[in-house]
């Protein structure tokens, strides 16, 4: 992954531990990938993989224990977040899952929006009105909505003011936390469409993590399925539906319901989901997936196998394409 | 009544009395089972469903709740005029439900043995309560081995909060299993998991109820899930049932507007991007729309539309839809 004045992000082997009592938790060990300019990568895997840590490090929330984290060809995001430059911070921005927990109910949407402007000094202190005016009405929310409070309005319009808000310091990539989890299929698709014109009117880049495989086929251009702290497979999102490697990545689109024959057609054969993630605490010897595996050899539970090339930005991490 | 028919909710009405006013929740929903269906419930947030089969199940609080008018028939008994010291006797004859969140279903303070032994301990089946703790045992333990559970043994002495989600749903599937011979009503039971745990908890559901020829309840609110599941869904919005279908009917031919729009709001594995949803938001239960629910929202909305609730209407095979779209097409 060179540097090139494509990539806006990239990451190489970052590792954040948690000590904890019961010993260190790996919740990210070791993971690379990077994003084009403009680009949606999308970030799936289970409850448990360390997918919100990753961003959670990316928006400077947690100090990587490891690895390196470059953005924009600048300086190592990754340690002492604490220094992170301002403008640093300005122009990366996080939209969480809960909107009902990551806005507070005290403040009414107004207040919300105007902390942003605030401290990232984005318009002159009589300009903050029509500034947040201006910001509701592109994401399509009446101005009157400024002086209601979170708990006043509905799961689907709280996200969008939680958009607003990631908004309005105007950052050039935005790590969109599992947005539409919390929402019902019609708010999620509106919602889902709002980001998608965002992102072309303000040449946005993000970061979408979630663990609805479906939505990620539509809206992110690359997908990395996350396992265990680890990518298993990075491929461009056609590609990753049209013929998944990994056994894992094979196990989590069968496992999709879906509402049409079409789409039950592209499901891999029937590969029966069993098992559960282990804990990031004793980790399975050689690679993590191994105990779930419906493919595996004796060498899997040895040794932990590299990540491979196997076709055109098709990159994937299991012994099964290892040795060919 | 069906010869078949065990459940049937009859024009039911609930509602919650809230501090501003009367909530009219649920408005007139007619919902039939029959013997060893499985019968899937759809609808958004909010639209009534959990409300619904609390009521079925009688463990909708009462007050704030309040159930204005309706029947529910279990197995030839009117549920709702069983006095609630002997409801507990009507679940036992085969009645159970699932719940949505399994760490809000179970006691964190007690183990899964003590809580599955006291549910065989209560239970109303006949030569399954035993006062002989060794076999209460054993039987709690085997249904623990029923529902795919690993090392049993060591489970029964293990807290609620030992477990990971997707085992926590079992042990609540495995204390539902006690007394459900009949009907299982299941709300939500995969969406506070993780999809590859979904599938096995959906999958697990789907053989014990087959095993044991239950009918079974399944709310939720993925669509998928409901086809790959049911035989028979009924689409659920604010209150009203408006439409309902076999499955594979539904899923070919929506009739009823809010189900074509909820059907074209998931997004397609296939790819083809994501479309819009249906434009608005669920009425406010205060002061619901007067006629049909879904007027306000609804493409092809008429003006009949606000002035009476639509009927049903059947388009074939029994295929039911509340909409005036199709009652004028007959005449």
């Amino acid at each position: 992954m060179e540097k090139d004045i494509n990539t806006l992000l990239s990451v190489k082997g970052l590792r954040k531990y948690f000590k904890t009592p019961q010993g260190t938790v790996r919740a990210v060990d070791g993971i690379d990938f990077s994003i084009a300019r403009g680009e949606t990568l999308g970030l799936v895997g289970e409850s448990g993989s360390g997918k919100s840590t990753v961003a959670y490090v990316l928006v400077g929330i947690y100090a990587a224990t490891g690895g390196e984290v470059i953005f924009n060809n600048g300086q190592n995001l990754g340690r002492d977040f604490r220094k992170r430059p301002m403008n640093l911070k300005k122009d990366i921005q996080i939209v969480f899952q809960d909107p009902g927990s990551s806005l507070n109910p005290r403040r009414s949407i107004k207040q919300i929006i105007e902390v942003m402007l605030k401290t990232h000094r984005v318009v002159p202190k009589e300009d903050r009105m029509s500034k947040v005016a201006e910001l509701l009405k592109r994401v399509g929310l009446p101005v009157e909505y400024m002086y209601k409070y979170p708990r006043s309005i509905g799961g689907g319009e709280q996200q969008i003011v939680a958009i607003a808000r990631a908004l309005a310091t105007d950052p050039s990539f935005v790590l969109l936390d599992e947005p539409t989890s919390a929402l019902d299929v019609s708010m999620q698709a509106k919602v889902i469409n709002l980001l998608i014109d965002l992102q072309k009117e303000f040449s946005l880049t993000y970061l979408f993590i979630t663990h609805d495989l479906s939505l990620m086929r539509n809206v992110a251009n690359r997908i990395a399925i996350m396992y265990l702290g680890k990518t298993e497979e990075v491929a461009c999102a056609a590609d990753f539906f049209q013929k998944p490697l990994h056994p894992y990545t094979q196990m989590l689109i069968s496992s999709i319901p879906v509402a049409t024959e079409e789409e039950a057609a592209i499901k891999p054969k029937k590969i029966i989901a069993r098992g559960e993630i282990p804990s990031p605490v004793n980790l399975p010897t050689g690679c993590g997936f191994h105990p779930r595996c419906p493919e595996r050899m004796d060498i899997c539970s040895e040794v932990d196998p590299e990540m491979v090339a196997t076709g055109e930005a098709h990159f994937v991490r299991c012994h099964l394409y290892l040795h060919r | 009544m069906g010869a078949n028919s065990i459940l049937e909710v009859i024009d039911l009405h609930v509602g919650y009395r809230i501090y501003k006013g009367f909530l009219k929740v649920i408005n007139g929903a007619c919902i039939t089972v029959e013997k060893g269906r499985k019968i899937g419930l759809v609808g958004e947030a909010g639209c009534g469903k959990t409300t619904t089969v609390k009521t079925v199940m009688r463990v909708l609080p009462i007050p704030p709740g309040r159930v204005s008018k309706g029947e529910i028939v279990f197995k030839g008994e009117d549920l709702l005029s069983v006095n609630l010291d002997k409801v507990k006797g009507v679940r036992g004859k085969g009645l159970s439900m699932i719940f949505q969140d399994p760490m809000a279903a179970l006691n964190p303070t007690f183990t899964i043995g003590t809580q599955l032994i006291d549910v065989i301990k209560c239970s109303k089946r006949k030569g399954y309560a035993t006062r002989n703790a060794s076999s209460v045992r054993d039987r709690a333990i085997q249904i623990l081995e029923k529902v795919a559970m690993p090392d049993p043994e060591r489970i029964m002495k293990n807290y609620p909060l030992q477990l990971s989600g997707g085992m926590q749903q079992r042990v609540c599937i495995g204390i539902a299993l006690v007394n459900a011979r009949h009907l299982l009503i299941a709300d939500e039971p995969g969406t506070a998991l993780d999809v590859t745990i979904q599938d096995q908890i959906l999958r697990l559901l789907q053989e014990l109820v087959e095993e044991k020829d239950m009918a079974i309840i399944l709310i939720t609110h993925s669509l998928g899930v409901v086809r790959e599941m049911t035989d028979r869904v009924y689409v659920m919005y604010a209150g009203d049932i408006v439409e309902t279908a076999k499955t594979k009917d539904l899923f070919a031919n929506p009739a009823h507007p809010y189900a074509q729009g909820l059907l074209a709001s998931i997004p397609k594995l296939t790819g083809g991007g994501v479309p819009m949803g249906v434009e608005g938001r669920i009425p406010d239960y205060l002061n619901p729309p007067i006629g049909c629910r879904f007027y306000p929202r609804c493409k092809e909305a008429m003006s009949i539309c606000a002035e009476s609730k639509p009927p049903f209407c059947d388009i074939g095979d029994g295929h039911q839809v509340a909409c005036y779209l199709f009652g004028r097409e007959k005449k």
